[in-house]
């Protein structure tokens, strides 16, 4: 007892008006444990983990930018040639796909230094185009190769009923100069030279399905764009050619069709690329002269997560996927020890955390799932700091309160 | 608390200095010998003011003595933390008043059960009171205080703990009025 009673009286009392002066003047400041205190803190600590998580998206984007071009820009094409289509100007192609069939792989362009795939032209120089500068392709269209020991080579098409004789019976040369005869109504409307060929050929992909494969090409162009590929589709082979405009995804194309058996393509261009379109095969290694119209019918520009789920599919992983593959995997890992130290010492619910992001990858791909992880993070980061600042035990507040009247 | 009006806040702390000296008995108490019982005072104060007005609890003593007791069990979980997990920071040992060695015997109790200690046998509260005082249940107030006797009294070189309902000889009158229900 007398101990008690001594103790109860140690130390030199500061007075209830010095304590209550304090914790006055405590409260004016916002001191620790007001109401108004710990929201400053609440706000704080989300403006902090917003700006972090902003942060990282931002250096995200950014690394994902400098690995790999960015794609999906929308650009106005040409005024009367089609609407809008999703391209991508610079460094990638349109991300094409082809309704039905499956991307089965993509090839990146090959290195011009290390491997030429270009066509072997020898002793080609040049390369001069006639037709109607207006509808260029609604007409007759005579090629003049022009080669280096002096002769030269034509090549018709769309010539119908006349013969090539027609056309080069009126052509005219004056120096480096060459002309049509200005009854045929053609004008020259490109030229370029042999090295255009050795221009290796771009991205490539091959789609299938049960019975059918389709190769699609795209290629940079500098200038002769869709001249380049209708001299490579035709070569030497003009006779009964026909080449007739359609519009494939918004943008003018061409539907080349050879005279013997060679196999229809479909070919279009954009500001930065010539694409090409084949179907050849079917099982057994047999040819399908394929429908134009139906196949053109069935392009379509996909959309960015498309794209990737095609190609992640293709087995060929692009770059921004395996960056996104990995900061999910190391999220993952996180969210395991998260999990685990939820079980031991958190809300027994957060738990469900790891098989629920689990669970989305499965379903809908790795993007919604650091999204939901990201969301997850947020509240089991703001579910702490609660904790810390807000909980009784840091407050002193008693555990089983006293009833507050009202 | 800052929303009061004058008026009101002097009520506030008319209540408080009314109540000041008790509370800081029961924190010098409860408190270790290196805390002084009036920062306990204050935290709970100011923790019980950051969440609503002295008078609008049923029971402000009751509600602070808790807070106290809390606070004071923090304290000392923290210290004991620190010691078991940074003995190379720890240092010396706090240096604490220079008390009557038998003073110090009492700060090898649990807070709650020196609490116990003090509202039955200095305050003369009786179990029911004190358990609605610190929020425990009746049988844990008496289970508490009478682990926390035998153990005093074996630590001040008795032999023989004492029963709860045995006369306590050393302690003080009861004001068996008060402790009737127990």
């Amino acid at each position: 007892m007398r101990q008690l009673e001594e103790r109860a009286e140690r130390g030199t009392p500061r007075g209830a008006a010095n304590l209550w002066a304090e914790v006055q003047l405590e409260a004016g400041r916002g001191s620790r444990g007001s109401a108004s205190h710990r929201s400053r803190i609440g706000r704080e600590a989300t403006y902090r983990i917003a700006i972090g998580v902003l942060t990282v998206a931002v250096l995200g984007v950014l690394v994902a930018s400098l690995v790999v071009p960015p794609r999906g820009q929308t650009i106005e094409s040409p005024a009367g040639r089609g609407g809008d289509t999703e391209v991508t100007p610079s460094g990638e192609p349109a991300r094409i796909l082809v309704d039905g069939m499956g991307l089965r792989v993509l090839h990146p362009p090959v290195d011009p230094n290390r491997e030429n795939s270009g066509f072997d032209l020898e002793e080609t120089a040049t390369w001069r185009i006639f037709a109607d500068p207006d509808r260029p392709f609604e007409g007759p269209i005579v090629g003049v190769e022009i080669l280096d020991g002096g002769g030269f080579r034509p090549w018709g098409v769309n010539l119908a009923e006349r013969s090539l004789s027609d056309f080069t019976d009126g052509l005219t040369r004056d120096g480096e100069v060459w002309s049509m005869a200005s009854a045929s109504g053609l004008r020259q409307v490109a030229a370029f030279t042999a090295p255009r060929f050795d221009t290796p050929v771009g991205w490539q992909a091959d789609f299938e399905d049960e019975a059918q494969a389709v190769t699609w090409q795209a290629e940079t162009h500098e200038g002769a764009g869709i001249w380049v590929w209708l001299v490579r589709v035709l070569g030497q082979d003009t006779s009964g050619s026909t080449a007739r405009p359609l519009e494939v995804v918004g943008r003018p194309g061409v539907v080349v069709t050879p005279g013997e058996a060679g196999v229809e393509e479909v070919m279009w261009a954009d500001e930065t690329f010539v694409y090409r379109l084949t179907a050849a095969d079917i099982a057994g290694n047999t040819s399908l002269q394929i429908d134009a119209g139906d196949l053109v019918g069935r392009l379509g520009v996909a959309d960015e997560d498309t794209w990737s789920q095609a190609v992640s599919a293709s087995g060929r992983t692009s770059t921004p996927d395996l960056l996104l593959s990995r900061l999910t995997g190391f999220l993952t890992v996180v969210l395991a020890v998260a999990a685990l130290a939820f079980l031991i010492r958190g809300p027994r619910i957060l738990v469900l955390i790891g098989p629920l992001a689990v669970f989305l990858w499965m379903l809908f791909g790795p993007t919604s799932s650091v999204l939901a992880v990201l969301l997850l993070g947020l509240y089991a980061g703001s579910w702490i700091h609660r904790r810390r600042i807000g909980g009784r035990r840091a407050t002193g507040e008693p555990r089983s309160g006293t009833a507050v009247d009202g | 608390m800052n929303d009061l009006g004058e008026g009101r806040r002097n009520e506030e702390f008319e209540l408080f200095d009314q109540l000041y000296a008790r509370l800081r008995r029961f924190a010098a108490v409860v408190a270790d010998l290196d805390v002084d019982p009036d920062d306990l005072v204050h935290d709970a104060l100011a923790a019980t003011l950051g969440r609503c007005a002295l008078s609008d609890l049923d029971d402000p003593s009751a509600y602070l003595k808790r807070s106290i007791l809390n606070a004071s069990s923090n304290h000392r979980r923290r210290r004991a933390t620190a010691r078991r997990f940074l003995p190379h920071l720890a240092g010396p040992t706090v240096t604490v008043d220079d008390y009557p060695s038998d003073l110090s015997v009492i700060d090898r109790l649990a807070p709650t059960d020196r609490a116990v200690i003090f509202l039955a046998d200095v305050e003369g509260l009786g179990h029911a009171a004190i358990a609605q005082e610190l929020g425990l249940s009746a049988a844990a107030v008496r289970k508490r205080a009478s682990r926390a006797r035998a153990r005093l009294r074996r630590e001040l070189g008795g032999t023989e703990p004492a029963r709860d309902n045995e006369p306590r000889v050393d302690l003080v009158e009861h004001d068996v009025s008060r402790t009737g229900e127990d």
